[in-house]
């Protein structure tokens, strides 16, 4: 039996110390209000609303796993299995809150009372008792936020972009149009049945993973034998020890990629939704353009995934302020770049775009010349905000809302950031086709004072901080 | 040596050092003490570039941090790592940036008994095995300055034991040792010279002292009435 007082308590832990949490939900309902003015059809922004509290609930113990209060939560609360159902319940009870309240105004403003209002409210309960009981089984075995960010978008993605084929919205969307209780109760069950089975065998591998971990320690062969790395024999210089520290610790590469990837499809879904794009044929100036823009706010948002202490504790190595920065830097940057050419030889590939056309080696120049600089500014961010709360919300503001400006205010379409960063790679934007002679310096000013940017390390007089 | 002179730092108009002025000398073990809240680690911070003081100056051997070359400084302040990185990778990136050779890496690996565990990666050590592996780091290049937070953290019996050694036979050989600790019986088997603080210093001495038979009594008189900051 759940008491008041855990559940009290619990709720104190959900408002603190789940990062992503409070953010995620505000975008959401942004998002739906934005989007309920513009789509013909109703049932997308409810079903847009409810795919924001997959990353909630997946990410919600393992936040608190990252910031080393999980165990505290978990003796207060009186064991594991309260420590779940407590959360179960305060998650339930705040996506409810968050959601279907938010529906029912949103109803009874648009005058939409009816059969409609109490589908659409049953369904977004379905979902919300389905994500927020069997999601939070599945987040209590998530070793770290990017797991579940990344276990976010293979689910938000599944099936692609268009509503009626990704998985999380074409069930979701089958919920809210079912005509009978039927039809309503196979959306639900085809819904449910991949949360069911994914906390089962996490559950089962949890309770025989010693067991199968102790069987394979056994049969291998002289574990204590040490091998020194061959690198250690050479000669120090500040370019080696970058290098090596840099390519040994590859969380912040992972998060990067993970976050990119999470933010380009979210624009690129958000975009189309909106019918805020207006892309010609020639998809490829667009996207790439559209990457570079979302590079500083995923790099923020990376930034998140690596502690405080570990960034100090690397700083140490190099004894100076200065150079720790010079060095973030230089491995950040490496990262975009790789990242970059990563993303753009993929879609390329995908677009059928070949490989030597001058579009793909403007957009590799582009990812080269700015990397630098994007590097700088995310490693100065991230070294300032102490806050993670803060420096999502700084990265959210980056990004998404230019997809509503390029909407509601079309005179802005050729001044947002994929349409300057489209201008550099050469092509149209995802928003516009016409640029005029002030935006076109505007990309290129940008594009120096991004090339620039860099120095300010080098010429900083803060040589310790 | 380590010398903090009149270093003030403010947090948000909040004095968390109040003109702290006290010295480390080479041959000692001085042990930093204080409340919780009191500014040690803040202080360590300071002396090791990772905050900027208000005013004043923490030098070690009469420079900052920054201008000294790599490895005479050992610092243990956080057992913080990369989790993906092996205890094997953490100490050879330390080692390569600090100036360590190959057979250094070798034998503090065996020194700290960390051998056992070295392929194993950072993200599943207990707490002991992570301070052990940051004691590793900040000793594998000879440093001649050492500076420890809290060392004892997570430590068994075992590992106590060999950190008293090994910072005793360190002192003996000329080095300077400053740690931060709230384990007064720990503190007083091992230190030369006390220094109490709570944002300024509160008392500075020699130990064991004639005047003060226990540092417990000492520490309590010293720090009673003082509010938590």
């Amino acid at each position: 039996m759940i008491s008041l007082r855990v559940l009290r308590a619990d709720f104190e832990n959900l408002s603190n110390g789940v990062l992503y949490y409070p953010i995620l939900i505000s975008f959401a309902w942004f998002t739906y209000y934005s989007v309920l003015g513009s789509s013909k059809d109703q049932s997308l922004p409810a079903a847009a609303s409810l795919l924001a509290i997959f990353v909630g609930s997946l990410t919600s113990i393992a936040t608190e796993r990252q910031d080393r209060v999980a165990d505290r939560i978990t003796i207060e609360l009186g064991g594991p299995r309260k420590r779940l159902a407590t959360r179960m319940t305060t998650l339930v009870i705040t996506n409810s809150g968050l959601v279907c309240i938010g529906l029912l105004v949103t109803h009874l403003q648009h005058s939409n009372i009816g059969p409609t209002m109490a589908a659409t409210i049953a369904s977004a309960l379905a979902v919300i008792v389905i994500v927020s009981t069997l999601g939070v089984i599945v987040s209590s075995y998530v070793p770290h936020p990017i797991v579940a960010m990344a276990i976010t978008f293979v689910i938000m993605s599944w099936g692609g972009s268009d509503p009626s084929q990704n998985w999380g919205l074409s069930h979701i969307l089958a919920m809210l149009k079912a005509q009978t209780f039927n039809e309503w109760w196979a959306a639900v069950s085809s819904f449910a049945w991949p949360w069911l089975l994914g906390a089962i065998a996490l559950s089962v591998y949890s309770r025989f993973a010693p067991e199968l971990l102790r069987a394979r320690r056994k049969t291998r062969q002289n574990p204590t034998k040490v091998v020194l790395p061959f690198w250690l024999n050479t000669k120090r210089s500040f370019l080696k020890t970058t290098s090596l520290a840099g390519l040994t610790n590859l969380l912040p590469l992972l998060s990067l990629v993970i976050c990119l990837g999470l933010y380009c499809y979210g624009t690129l879904n958000l975009g189309a939704q909106l019918a805020a794009f207006s892309i010609g044929s020639e998809l490829f100036p667009a996207l790439p353009g559209l990457l570079l823009a979302n590079v500083l706010p995923a790099l923020i948002l990376a930034g998140m995934s690596q502690r405080r202490d570990v960034v100090d504790q690397e700083s140490l190595l190099y004894q100076s302020q200065r150079k720790a920065n010079l060095a973030q830097v230089m491995q950040q940057a490496t990262f975009i770049f790789s990242t970059l050419c990563g993303f753009i030889i993929l879609l390329a590939q995908t677009l059928g775009v070949a490989w030597t056309s001058p579009v793909v080696g403007r957009s590799i120049i582009c990812a080269m010349v700015l990397s630098p600089g994007f590097a700088t500014i995310g490693v100065y961010i991230n070294r300032i905000v102490r806050l993670p709360v803060l420096a999502g919300f700084i990265s959210y503001a980056l990004t998404l809302p230019e997809v509503f400006l390029g909407k509601f205010i079309p005179e802005s379409r050729p001044y947002l950031p994929s349409s300057l960063f489209s201008i550099l790679v050469g092509g149209d934007s995802s928003y516009t086709r016409t640029f005029s002679t002030s935006a076109i310096i505007l990309a290129y000013v940008l594009a120096g004072v991004l090339a620039l940017t860099p120095l300010s390390i080098l010429i900083s007089k803060r040589r310790c901080a | 040596m380590i010398e903090f002179e009149q270093v003030t730092k403010r947090y948000f108009g909040r004095y968390v050092l109040d003109n702290l002025s006290f010295s480390a000398n080479p041959g000692e073990i001085t042990g930093l003490l204080g409340r919780n809240g009191a500014g040690k680690t803040t202080a360590l911070r300071i002396l090791v570039g990772l905050e900027r003081a208000n005013s004043g100056a923490a030098k070690i051997n009469g420079t900052s941090f920054s201008q000294l070359r790599p490895g005479v400084v050992g610092v243990g302040l956080s057992p913080a790592f990369s989790p993906t990185r092996t205890v094997m990778q953490q100490l050879s990136v330390s080692a390569l940036a600090l100036g360590a050779s190959r057979d250094a890496v070798k034998k503090t690996l065996e020194v700290t008994e960390l051998d056992n565990v070295a392929h194993k990666r950072c993200m599943s050590l207990s707490l002991g095995m992570k301070q052990r592996l940051l004691l590793a780091c900040a000793t594998v290049a000879g440093p001649k300055v050492l500076i420890l937070d809290e060392p004892v953290n997570g430590l068994d019996p075992d590992g106590i034991a060999w950190l008293h050694r090994y910072l005793k036979d360190f002192a003996t050989s000329g080095a300077t040792v400053l740690v931060s600790s709230h384990y007064l019986n720990d503190l007083q088997t091992y230190a030369n010279k006390i220094v109490i603080i709570q944002g300024k210093t509160l008392w500075a001495g020699h130990w064991p002292n004639e005047t003060e038979p226990s540092l417990p009594e000492l520490y309590a008189r010293t720090t009673s009435g003082l509010d938590i900051r």
